[in-house]
């Protein structure tokens, strides 16, 4: 199954429980609501998407679907903007 | 979920929220005084003065990142005079803060463009003051600064680090300025420039009002569009606010601050003396809680006389700092910015008259 984790290049912090990240390859500031802070600070380690969504789903009171839909959603963004990567193999990443 | 607007008013959302709470986000750490050129406009007066160990250093940059402080700015003097400059960067790296590095370059060969690219750094600005070796190396006080300055350049790009060049334009290469865009245009940077200087740290302003453009250069510079970028960044919005007591002056103090290299804590280095030591109290307890602090903070516009009534309020770019190391009064007007602001009425044919600055010697 494949994972993803935080780009080490990335600096961020979080302010007022919202992550404020800057990609020092173009300077764009990209700041993060709560849900997506949380994710953020998961992504520390390895985490598949199942792990994210169980986590989310414990900690928020989501539905679980709408939860992976926008999970889905989170992730394709942040690979898009090169603030996360992919870990080892598990197949293609392929939206 | 992921908010990314363009770049100007994510930050500005950012900072305006970390006004808010006084939330401190930017620092600009001059870790040495100490410095291999010797530019004629030049604030530091004392190219000796104490500096921090490296161990000492990594214990700062680790309360700033506890504190929340996000942007870092390593200055000096020359920060490549220091023989740590890497371990403090690669630490402030590992700590995620955005870092940037105001260097002057003549220290950086390809060996250490190489490192700079490794860290991922935000930006390297390098300073220049004149886009040759005739017109660059009389104002730094160092033959063959130029030529080092363009080299270092020249590694960075080819490492793939961020550059911006940097200049202050003064009376000996305000000529020179056009030659100077032309050549960031070659290499294929941004440029950045200001004709604002600082006064020397004690004071004395003999040095940069020699250096300082004349006010022949300052109303060229105006009328002309092509030299944007030398004054108009002095010049204010052409806007009154209609509250001068919601408007807080500068962002010193309430986002942002610096650091001396004695490890001495401001709300911007402009204000040279005055602030807590480090090694006395930890960062966070002096942002939240030193008096020098929570004065700048109550400031607002309106408390600043008489340029809270003055006509020329709308056209102004005032510095705190400078009006108080230059003119003694944090509240007081500053004669430099007096003095841009009543040549931009004149052109514009305002014949309102600003209050002249008040002596203050």
């Amino acid at each position: 199954m494949q994972t993803y984790r935080c780009n080490d290049e990335i600096a961020y912090r979080v302010i007022d429980e919202e992550a404020v990240l800057l990609n020092p390859v173009d300077n764009r500031i990209h700041l993060l609501n709560e849900v997506a802070t949380f994710v953020w600070k998961l992504l520390a380690e390895p985490q598949s998407i199942d792990d994210i969504v169980s986590a989310v789903c414990r900690e928020f009171d989501v539905d679980p679907e709408r939860a992976r839909s926008d999970i889905d959603e989170l992730r394709v963004q942040m690979l898009e903007k090169g603030l996360i990567e992919t870990v080892g193999g598990g197949g293609v990443d392929a939206r | 979920m992921l908010d990314d607007r363009c770049l100007p008013s994510v930050y500005e959302e950012i900072v305006h929220r970390a006004m808010k709470s006084n939330h401190p986000l930017d620092v600009i750490w001059e870790l040495t005084h100490r410095c291999n050129l010797r530019c004629r406009h030049c604030y530091i007066t004392d190219f000796d003065r104490p500096e921090l160990d490296t161990e000492t250093c990594r214990g700062i940059l680790e309360q700033l990142a506890e504190a929340g402080v996000l942007w870092l700015t390593v200055t000096g003097g020359e920060p490549f005079m220091r023989s740590d400059l890497f371990d403090l960067l690669g630490y402030a790296r590992d700590l995620k803060f955005a870092v940037t590095l105001f260097t002057n370059g003549t220290l950086i060969d390809s060996a250490a463009a190489e490192r700079l690219s490794d860290l991922k750094l935000s930006g390297v600005e390098v300073s220049i003051y004149g886009a040759s070796p005739a017109v660059n190396d009389p104002f730094t006080g160092v033959d063959g600064s130029f030529r080092r300055s363009i080299s270092a350049v020249e590694h960075l790009l080819r490492f793939g680090v961020p550059v911006t060049l940097k200049t202050c334009i003064v009376r000996s290469n305000f000529n020179d300025y056009s030659n100077i865009e032309a050549l960031a245009a070659e290499l294929g940077v941004r440029l950045r420039s200001t004709s604002y200087l600082a006064p020397r740290n004690d004071g004395d302003t003999t040095r940069i009002d020699a250096c300082r453009l004349t006010d022949e250069q300052v109303a060229d510079a105006l009328r002309d569009d092509g030299a944007a970028g030398i004054v108009p960044d002095l010049v204010g919005e052409g806007l009154v606010p209609d509250r001068l007591d919601r408007v807080i002056p500068c962002g010193a103090g309430h986002v942002s601050c610096g650091i001396t290299p004695d490890g001495s804590v401001l709300p911007c280095l402009q204000f040279v003396n005055g602030g807590e030591d480090l090694s006395r109290r930890d960062f966070l307890s002096i942002w939240n809680e030193s008096e020098l602090f929570e004065r700048v903070r109550e400031v607002r516009l309106s408390d600043v006389e008489p340029c809270n009534r003055c006509p020329g309020l709308k056209y102004c770019f005032r510095c705190p700092g400078i009006a108080l190391i230059e003119d003694g009064d944090l509240l007081g007007p500053s004669r430099e910015s007096c003095r841009i602001t009543r040549i931009l009425m004149g052109i514009l044919g305002d014949e309102a008259q600003i209050p002249p600055p008040r002596d203050t010697n």
